[in-house]
Parts: structure tokens; sequence; C-alpha cells
């Protein structure tokens, strides 16, 4: 992976993170929490298995801790494991339908979501933002990856 | 079959990464290990922003303007906004003079003067992330500094009350945080009945807990609730807010107080050290 390619998707997954922060601070009224953000970076790790590992997933996830103030390594973390998981099921996904798919990113936002509440929002713990939230990332997910991979085709060179 | 976990995923590499995310994660909560890290990202952040906003925003943004010749009344507007924010903040202080200051000259000093000074001290709020106020425990927000950075434990308050302290400042910004945060503490009272409440994460509401068994009072909804000025921090005597639920949890009786000062609705706010005047 070239540095360019590295910027493309690290700006990518920055948009989506700009995107939840401007709309969550509505949506989080109906218990609706989206994680565009988070979609991104596992699309990218989704479809480039060779080029998001280990260190540029720490990277991104460090810096995005930086950037939206959680506390230092908690995306850092999340988006490490959340690589790891994607990686070693990279070959499954091929058998994978798209429904199936769609359900396995659902459950890992609603994981990556469970978890930021778990350190960030203790005390409001909500399960029926999760729980709602799978749903909304489910179709999210579906737009996330027909965006991107519109932008992939077009602008991503490998 | 599908495979589940095939061969040749560096499992070493993301073992080691996990490790060490997860040891900076503990440092971070355990001892605030890079705090320093991030207000200086945030600085920087903050910084970049501007000159962005300075140098290419607003003067694209002006260029239809200049082209109308409305760019004068734009920036007169933009004083007048300030200008009236300010003066809501200076009304809330005069209203509360009593209250804010034991001694009068303290705001007649600053009544009289036309200039900044150190015990009054009007900022502008540099960034409030109100997406981290909405969701989550953390209620934080940053003022640029003025002359130099803002005392540690100066009170901030709007138009409409108290809405935190000052917690740390470095060079350019200082960091508020907010009485609904969930580390932070007010002393309160109601008639004589005192308690220190704690910020519970949610924009607004703190919560008041008490032994009935030691304290006998009951409040109903919408009981008012003011500084006690117990701590020595906050002004005594204002207005917090009032009651907007009650239950009674492991024999305590748990008291929800939704605040008066919203800090979302101005981008300017005063810091005031009315401890200096007691």
């Amino acid at each position: 992976m070239t540095i360019n390619n590295f910027l493309q998707i690290f700006i990518s997954i920055l948009i989506g993170v700009a995107i939840d922060s401007k709309i969550n601070f509505f949506a989080i009224d109906y218990y609706l929490s989206f994680t565009f953000g988070f979609l991104v970076f596992c699309y990218w790790a989704f479809s480039l298995p060779n080029n998001l590992y280990a260190l540029s997933s720490f990277i991104i996830g460090l810096i995005t801790d930086l950037i939206i103030g959680s506390p230092f390594g908690l995306n850092a973390l999340l988006f490490t494991v959340s690589s790891y998981l994607i990686h070693s099921y990279r070959y499954s996904f091929k058998i994978f339908s798209f429904l199936q798919i769609t359900i396995f990113f659902a459950l890992l936002s609603s994981f990556y979501l469970g978890f930021l509440n778990l350190f960030m929002n203790t005390s409001n713990f909500s399960y029926l933002l999760i729980l709602l939230s799978f749903l909304l990332n489910g179709i999210v997910w579906i737009f996330v990856y027909m965006i991107m991979n519109y932008l992939k085709k077009n602008f991503y060179n490998q | 079959m599908a495979r589940i976990a095939p061969g040749n995923t560096p499992k070493f590499a993301y073992i080691f990464f996990i490790i060490v995310a997860a040891i900076f994660l503990y440092l971070d909560l355990q001892y605030k290990t890079f705090t320093q890290t991030k207000n200086f990202f945030n600085s920087g952040l903050l910084s970049t922003n501007l000159l962005i906003k300075n140098l290419v925003i607003n003067p694209i943004a002006n260029i239809y303007d200049l082209s109308k010749s409305k760019n004068e009344l734009i920036n007169k507007n933009k004083l007048l906004e300030n200008d009236l924010e300010a003066s809501k903040i200076e009304n809330f202080l005069i209203l509360n003079k009593e209250n804010l200051f034991k001694s009068n000259e303290g705001i007649l000093n600053y009544i009289r003067s036309s200039s900044i000074v150190n015990t009054f001290e009007l900022a502008s709020v540099s960034s409030f992330d109100t997406n981290m106020y909405k969701c989550c425990d953390n209620h934080r927000l940053f003022l640029f500094n003025n002359n130099r950075p803002f005392d540690v434990s100066g009170t901030v308050i709007n138009s409409q009350g108290i809405l935190g302290q000052i917690s740390s400042s470095n060079k350019r910004v200082s960091e508020v945080i907010l009485i609904s945060d969930i580390d932070h503490s007010i002393p309160i009272k109601n008639n004589n009945f005192f308690c220190n409440a704690a910020g519970t994460g949610r924009p607004r509401v703190i919560e008041c807990r008490y032994d009935p068994a030691l304290w006998p009072e009951s409040f109903e909804l919408g009981s008012k609730f003011f500084s006690s000025g117990l701590g020595g921090v906050f002004p005594e005597g204002l207005l917090i807010g009032s009651v907007i639920s009650i239950s009674s949890d492991d024999g305590e009786i748990a008291l929800e107080i939704k605040s008066e000062a919203d800090p979302l609705i101005q981008n300017h706010v005063m810091v005031i050290y009315p401890n200096d005047y007691k």
C-alpha cells in the first residue's frame, strides 16, 4: 500500500467520523447512533484485506482517538480487533450472501458502539441504543458499501 | 466448507498492537498519561482550523458579499452579535451581583472599566464537541485564552447561569468541565438542605442523592436549588436548576435537577473569580 493509498483510506474514514459527529447530535435523541467512520474502515478492511493490516488499523484508530476525544487507545484497540476479525473471515466472506455480510458488519458495529459506550458513557449505558443502532447500521452498511464501491472503482488506484 | 481462521493472517502483529492499544487505554484511563498529548493535538487542530477558516474559507465566502458591498454590514452584524452576547452576560452579572460578589466594589469597578480585567473575563468558545455532550459522559468545552491562560477553578457562566469551571489551561486554550460532566460535582442547597450534586453525563442534568434518615426534607418536582458556595469555587445563591425527577434507590433518595444554564445557546461565556471578593 502506498502512502497515497493510505491517505485516501484515512481521509475517507475521517469524513465518515465527521459525518458521525454531525448526525449523531440529532440521532442520539431517538436512541440511534451512526458509525459511518467505523463502517468505512470496515469496508476498506473487507475490500482490501491485503492492505489494511494491524499497523495501519492501529494508527488510524489512534488518530481517530485524538480527533474525537475518546480515551487514547480505545479506537485503536477496537479497529485492530475488528481488522483481525475481518481478516480472519476474509475467505468465508466469499461464500457469504450479501445479507449475511450485512448482518456481520451490523453486529461488528454494534460491538464497536457497545464498547465505546462502555468506556465513554458508562453511567447512561443503553441496550436500546445498541439494539436500534444494530438495525440502523445494517441499513447504513448497504449504502456505505455501494458508495465506497463506486468511489473505489473510480478514484482508488491500487 | 468455509474456513474460520485461515493461516496467513499475521497473528503476532495483531496481538502485539492489541496489547499496545490496551496499555495505552489503561494508562489514559488510570493515570491520564496522554492528556497533554490530546491537549496539544486539540490546540494544533484548532489553530489549523482557524488559519484555514481565515485564510481560505472566509475570503471565498466573502467574495460574493464584497461584490455586493455587504461586507461592512456583515462585519457590523457580527460585532453586534458579540456585543449582544456580552451584554446578556453582563446583565446576568449585574442581576446577581449580590450573590456573586460579597463586595460591590468588584462589580462596580468592572462596569466602570472598559477593558477586560483579570477578575472578570469574557471568553469565546473555541470548540465544543456537541456530539460528545449529548452522547457521552464527558462534558467539556474549550475556551480561547485572552492575554493569559484562565486560572484553574474560575467559574464559567453564560447569560443563564453557571456552566462549569475551568479544569485545565495551556497556552492557547482552557478546558471547562461542565456541571453535568460525570466527574464533576457542585455543592447546592434548598433552604436548609445541603447536597453535593454530581453530574450524570446527560445534558444539563445533575443528581443529588441523600439519606432520608439524615435529611427529613421532602421535595417535589419543580423545587428550586441554588449554589451553596461551600467548597469555595462557585459563588453562593445562584439558581442552579429545578427538580425534574425523584426516585428512591438503596434507601437513598435521588433528585435529578435540570440545570438552568444551557451551554449550547451562546458562543461567548464569562469567567469569574468570585472568591477574590469574599
